[in-house]
């Protein structure tokens, strides 16, 4: 998958996955906002979690972007970047499923990552109530650490990009795409929230997704003949 | 498959696998995936569990009345048909939500709704906090959904809706789809699009070449069949009216590139502009859905209005309160009203006292206080304060009905300007498809292998887009901005004449004035047997007739009852006359009562007062000095206007003492007392044949005439008289600072045009000789031509905005104002 592929496929992963997690996100933001006690804008406030979770999908990008790197070094270019395309594309795949299925098939790996979760959340505490724009940041930056195979799929695309710089933008591209959807989390989360729990809205976008995951899959049969 | 739980915290169906569970307050509760698990734990064990018990109890802090949670009865008949629009299957209401104030409150609704079995949907409109809700009515019972939205905490009041609301909602829904889905899909081809560029700048794979160019052309297929429609059909609309407007040439351009493109792409080669569609449709509908919003914020402000009043109201009848609906309300019901409540009718205060806030009508911030006898208008909120109110006018003959009238036919009025560019669009169009004509032939003989794409770039680049868009964009938020400050544009001339005009002419009383008169004096001038108190009883029977603002200082001696004038006939500017038990009366200026007594004018130049007369057919039987404080920024504001460079006049009717009081108050060199209508007129005239341009502020009921002869008008605190203002602007509140506020608007406005129109000549003398010369490629041009529209209509929109000039500095605002006892 070339770099405007990967970026695309990551923004629309982001973007048709990312109206599923308002539900569960939502009341992340419901609760940032009853918590906080300072006074600015709220949507300065929503940009600033935001951001703050783009700096926690930041810092994942980089790593699984230099992880990748690392594992085509030891595996072999092709071989290597052919594994890390493989999950990436199982992935998106999975979510898909999920949603048009109601099949929860990254059960495991959301468990894991629950894991993080368990020892980053207490530290969320610390920064609520929020008061400054500090604290909107942190909790932002923990929040992206909520358990989700969605972003463990984008991780896993990321790992797929070549390198450390590469693996952030995957992941930048994948927060622009969840944006709309949790920026307006709350506000007009009504809206929204009755698409994805639309049967049609959630068949489209895990047909969308599954295609996605196709698309990244498609170089794998090209790999395949070859070595065959 | 479907399972039959829900997730406790997201709603979204449980998978089948094995169940996931929170323990939330000792209960486990199913979970759809660890994430949802993950963050309910985690507000658990915040200590934030009232979260969801948030969502489905009922908050302490409402106090609803046992009348008030009495929902059965909105299943009545009759309640049914006001409030629910229903077509068998499906119901739809709209509904006010009290106390929703946050966008979590918004949040907390809409779920707590959506799990109501029966629900089809939910739509908050947080800025408005109504909800249009749709319910099967099968299933679910109105009161039963009134019921569960006072469970979860707000207060619901079931609102009529018109159907005008639901229109405009529906087009601002539709316009915002079409955005978004050219959005999405544009961000898709542009995508592919660099991709496709840097394949031919880097090489690319003849199949992933193709691969790229089919899927741009299966996402660009939205762009231009959903979202581009609008201009398709205004188009149409355009040719059949042999009137075509700047859609027209937009559409072939669409049209032509996209079919062009698709063919490159069947036969795989040649050129596509996929991407400068996407972008053209994009920008354009970002900048008409802009203008829209700008057109319908006027309209807000006149719904916010229509929405102010409640739905019901506590009569007291027979000693009983009872709850009516509006609709049932007569003039001269008698209402209790409570602090908070928002006034259901325009009426007069029988008893008690209010402190109202009436900035919805007025653009005042400050609580106003009322007294017994004053009269209050539909839409003023209580804040303080318990009363009886007479009902006076209802539903819509009340000045906020009226109020929103006017914005409606402001709406209407197209100042010379807009039709201007109007007609300028409509040539332009023909001009822009001849230039493109004569550029395609004249390329077919250079060079035919470019001349699509030039011609291509040349209708883009052209379109007048910021031409016709953008005065109306601005005219429109110049109206919202000034409606907000209480002033209403009735015809939006006013705009442009506000910054022509070199003389303001005022009238005195209750323009300079409070208009709020006092009688200071009382002097009986004759012998008659009748008392001082019969002549000023009489003197206010008669008045009661009459609307001109020093008629106001007799209401207080007004009883019912004791003289029933006849024969009334108002003469404006002069006075009244009517018959009161068998004997003519007369009351006003001094000439027109001595008039029909025959005697001689008294003098009026007693005192610093205005004075007005009581004479019957034999002599003057009294004179009333009365006396009318100045407006607290009246000082301040004919400064301002002055320092702006406007000449200030005085034309007034009244004695010349008073109105050289004032005249050496405000400092105003040119000062006509004692003028009649007809002599108002003779002076607007005179100025206006020595070349000078002349804006008349009076009060729009005495002086219509000389308003109308003016260059533009403007009535101030016209009052319950609203209706029959005649004026091209009225000023709601009391304050004469309005009027700088629209001078400072109205310049704003005016350099905001001119900048437009300037930036538009200019692009287009730039760009068409670019285009025409094929040094700018498709996607340029579509940039361009909507970089350009988009800066008018932005520019337009900072109206919106506009702070005003420097407000009054807090000493000299006017104290809360009483209704001064003699």
């Amino acid at each position: 998958m070339n770099d405007q592929l990967l970026i695309s496929a990551a923004f629309l992963a982001g973007f048709f996955g990312g109206t599923h997690c308002i539900g569960m996100c939502g009341a992340i933001v419901v609760l940032f906002e009853q918590q906080h006690t300072g006074s600015g804008n709220m949507w300065v406030r929503r940009g600033l979690y935001n951001i703050g979770r783009l700096g926690f999908y930041a810092l994942l990008g980089t790593v699984a972007g230099a992880g990748g790197a690392i594992i085509t070094r030891v595996a072999g270019l092709n071989t290597g970047l052919m594994i890390l395309r493989l999950v990436a594309g199982l992935l998106v795949i999975a979510i898909g499923l999920n949603l048009i299925f109601n099949w929860s098939a990254i059960r495991f790996l959301e468990q894991a990552g629950a894991g993080i979760w368990r020892r980053l959340s207490p530290l969320a505490r610390h920064f609520l109530p929020i008061t400054t724009p500090l604290s909107s940041l942190a909790a932002g930056f923990i929040w992206g650490a909520l358990p989700c195979g969605l972003v463990y799929s984008a991780v896993a695309m990321a790992a797929t990009s070549g390198s450390a710089t590469n693996g952030a933008f995957v992941m930048l591209a994948f927060w622009a795409g969840t944006l709309p959807a949790l920026i307006l989390a709350g506000a007009s989360a009504e809206r929204l929230t009755r698409w994805k729990s639309n049967k049609a809205f959630r068949r489209v976008a895990g047909t969308v997704m599954i295609v996605i995951g196709l698309l990244a899959l498609m170089p794998l049969t090209k790999y395949i003949a070859s070595s065959i | 498959m479907n399972s039959v739980t829900d997730c406790y915290h997201c709603g979204e169906p449980v998978p089948d696998d094995p169940p996931i569970f929170a323990r939330l307050q000792g209960k486990d509760q199913p979970m759809c995936c660890i994430g949802c698990k993950a963050v309910a734990e985690f507000i658990e064990s915040s200590g934030l569990a009232a979260f969801y018990t948030h969502r489905e109890k009922p908050d302490a802090d409402l106090n609803l009345t046992p009348e008030e949670t009495d929902w059965q009865r909105f299943d009545s008949d009759d309640l049914l048909n006001r409030y629910v629009f229903s077509d068998g299957s499906q119901s739809e209401a709209t509904v006010d939500i009290g106390g929703m104030y946050c966008s979590a409150c918004v949040w907390l609704f809409d779920r707590s709704l959506q799990n109501l079995a029966g629900i089809n949907s939910v739509d908050v409109n947080p800025s408005t906090r109504r909800a249009i809700v749709s319910w099967q009515p099968g299933q679910l019972r109105f009161s039963e959904l009134l019921n569960a939205i006072a469970r979860v905490g707000f207060k619901p009041s079931p609102v009529a809706a018109g159907q005008a609301v639901d229109a405009k909602h529906d087009e601002y829904k539709l316009a915002l789809k079409r955005l978004i889905v050219a959005a999405a899909a544009g961000m898709q081809v542009m995508m592919f699009a660099v991709a496709l560029y840097a394949g031919d700048y880097f090489g690319i794979d003849g199949a992933i070449e193709k691969f790229l160019r089919t899927i741009s052309l299966l996402v660009t297929l939205p762009i231009v069949f959903y979202s581009a429609r609008p201009f398709f059909t205004g188009a149409w609309r355009g040719i059949l009216a042999r009137n075509p407007g700047m859609d027209l040439p937009v559409s072939i351009a669409i049209l032509a590139a996209f079919t062009a493109s698709t063919y490159a792409t069947w036969i795989n080669r040649g050129d596509i502009y996929f991407d400068s569609v996407a972008m053209f449709v994009f920008f354009l509908s970002a900048t008409r859905f802009l203008e829209m919003r700008a057109r319908h914020r006027s309209d807000d402000h006149a719904l916010a209005l229509a929405q102010l009043l409640p739905d019901t109201a506590i009569r007291i009848s027979n000693g009983q309160s009872e709850t009516v609906l509006l609709d049932q309300l007569r003039p001269g019901d008698t209402l209790s009203i409570r602090p908070g409540d928002v006034l259901p009718a325009d009426g007069r205060i029988l008893s008690g006292e209010l402190s109202v806030d009436e900035s919805m009508l007025t653009g005042e911030s400050l609580p106003l206080q009322r007294m017994a006898g004053s009269d209050i208008f539909a839409g003023a909120i209580v804040r303080r304060g318990n009363a009886m109110l007479t009902v006076m006018r209802t539903g819509a003959g009340t000045s906020l009905a009226e109020i929103g009238r006017m914005l409606d036919r402001a709406k209407a009025d197209r100042p010379p300007i807009a039709l201007l560019a109007d007609r300028i669009a409509s040539r332009f169009v023909i001009g822009v498809i001849s230039l493109a004509t004569i550029t395609a032939i004249t390329w077919y003989f250079l060079d035919p292998g470019r001349a699509f794409e030039v011609v291509l770039a040349t209708l883009v680049v052209t379109c007048p887009c910021a031409l016709a868009l953008a005065t109306p964009a601005a005219i429109a938020a110049a109206t919202a901005r000034l409606a907000k400050s209480g002033f209403l544009l009735v015809r939006s001339r006013i705009l442009e004449v506000l910054n022509q005009a070199e003389v303001i002419i005022f009238d005195k009383t209750g323009t300079l004035t409070e208009g709020r008169p006092v009688i200071l004096k009382t002097e009986k001038l004759t012998d008659d047997s009748l008392g001082g108190d019969d002549l000023i009883a009489i003197a206010a029977a008669i008045e009661t007739a009459s609307e001109h603002v020093l008629a106001r200082a007799f209401s207080l001696f007004y009883s019912p009852g004791r003289f029933t004038p006849e024969e009334i006939a108002v003469i404006p500017g002069h006075g009244v006359d009517a018959v009161v038990d068998g004997r003519q009366f007369r009351i006003g200026s001094a000439e027109f009562v001595a008039k029909l007594s025959g005697n001689d004018i008294p003098d009026t130049s007693v005192g610093d007062n205005t004075s007005v007369f009581l004479g019957n057919e034999n002599e003057i039987l009294a004179r009333f000095d009365i006396g009318d404080e100045l407006r607290s920024d009246a000082k301040q504001s004919i400064d301002s206007l002055r320092r702006l460079g406007y000449k200030t006049v005085i034309a007034s009717g009244d004695g010349e003492r008073a109105v050289r009081r004032v005249a050496n108050q405000l400092a105003i060199d040119d000062w006509h007392a004692g003028l009649s209508p007809a002599a108002k007129l003779d002076l607007i005239r005179q100025l206006r044949n020595s070349g000078q341009s002349v804006i008349m502020v009076g009060d729009g009921i005495n002086d219509a005439p000389v308003l109308a002869a003016a260059d533009a008008s403007i009535a101030l605190d016209a009052g319950t008289a609203l209706a029959r203002a005649s004026a091209d602007a009225v000023s709601l509140g009391r304050k004469l600072g309005s009027i700088l506020i629209a001078v400072d608007i109205a310049a704003r406005t005016r350099r905001i045009i001119r900048q437009n129109i300037a930036w538009a000549i200019v692009y287009n003398l730039t760009a068409v000789p670019l285009a025409v010369s094929g040094l700018l490629a498709p996607w340029m041009a579509a940039v361009g031509m909507s970089a350009s529209s988009l800066i008018v209509v932005l520019n337009a929109l900072r109206l919106h905005h506009a702070k005003g000039p420097t407000p009054v500095p807090p000493g000299e605002i006017a104290p809360i104002e009483q209704e001064a006892l003699t």
